[in-house]
């Protein structure tokens, strides 16, 4: 009986893969010979590629995370590693950084602040 | 059919060939259904179902509940397709394959009035969304009823009853825009 929800069917048979009786034979062997072939070094290597390239894909994002971590870990300080580096003393350092000229207070404290020469 | 795949599932797992070609048999029809319905290509669904048997007969051990065999190779089946729709590249269907897969019968001028048809319901098909498809090819094609196609497609029985209906619908508009257009 067809009701409202139900309207006439539309004949889909020609759609039907079975009607093709050869095709459809050869893609059932086609299925069965592939299920019930025996499993090689190379069928099982392949059987991982998946899971590989995906444990690959993490490995390489948490790379590019740590890399990038590390990177704007040392770019946050560079005048202090500059300034380490070089060994300035901390005054010429800040004049520097605040890019003012120094005045004589500053070249007094600076001068203090100076390694003493060392002993022959 | 659940009890029959308990028992091939089991025979299929101590690599019974026999086992698995009737497993094969049982569910390729409902498994070109919907990689038709998903690809809406019946070249692609030739593809897909056989990667999605090829996946799912490889792991079968890992079939947990043999019983719903069925709605679990009928979800790989719609992961393939769906997988094969987002990276489907543009692919010549060869005319002569076309042509040899319509002369299967004694009649040519059957076989051509068929060929027909069929390319008539294959240009119409895509007017339909995937899932109206998908639902329109299990029942109308496979016969299989709305419970049957709700509990692998994951949807109540109303909601595949208006899925149905729409397809029905839609479809039976697009073939008179087909034959308007003829």
């Amino acid at each position: 009986m067809i009701d409202e929800l139900h309207p006439e069917p539309i004949d889909l048979s020609p759609l039907d893969p079975r009607r093709d009786r050869e095709r459809w034979e050869r893609m059932v062997a086609r299925i069965v010979r592939g299920a019930v072939a025996p499993r090689t070094a190379w069928t099982v290597l392949a059987a991982w590629q998946r899971p590989a390239l995906a444990a690959a894909a993490l490995v390489a994002a948490l790379s590019a995370g740590a890399m990038w971590w590390v990177a704007d870990g040392r770019t946050s300080a560079p005048t202090d590693t500059l300034v380490e580096a070089l060994e300035v003393p901390r005054p010429v350092a800040d004049w520097i950084v605040e890019g003012r000229a120094p005045d004589g207070g500053d070249l007094y404290v600076a001068l203090d602040e100076l390694p003493s020469p060392r002993q022959p | 059919m659940a009890e029959e795949d308990v028992l091939l599932v089991e025979r299929a797992l101590r690599g019974d060939p026999g086992a698995i070609e009737r497993l094969v048999r049982l569910h390729l029809g409902a498994a070109y259904a919907v990689a038709f319905g998903v690809t809406g290509d019946p070249h692609d669904a030739e593809d897909v179902v056989q990667d999605a048997f090829a996946n799912v007969l490889g792991r079968l051990d890992e079939c947990r509940n043999p019983a719903t065999f069925s709605g679990w190779l009928i979800q790989i089946v719609r992961n393939t397709a769906r997988n094969r729709v987002r990276y489907r590249r543009v692919r010549a269907v060869s005319p002569l394959d076309e042509a040899r897969a319509s002369h299967a019968g004694d009649d040519p001028l059957r076989d051509a009035e068929r060929a027909q048809l069929r390319q008539r319901l294959v240009d119409a098909l895509p007017e339909l969304s995937p899932v109206q498809r998908e639902v329109l090819l299990l029942h109308d094609l496979e016969g299989w009823k709305h419970r049957e196609i709700g509990q692998v497609l994951e949807m109540p029985d109303g909601t595949v009853r208006y899925h149905l209906f729409q397809a029905r619908r839609r479809l039976r508009k697009a073939l008179g825009t087909l034959v308007t257009d003829d």
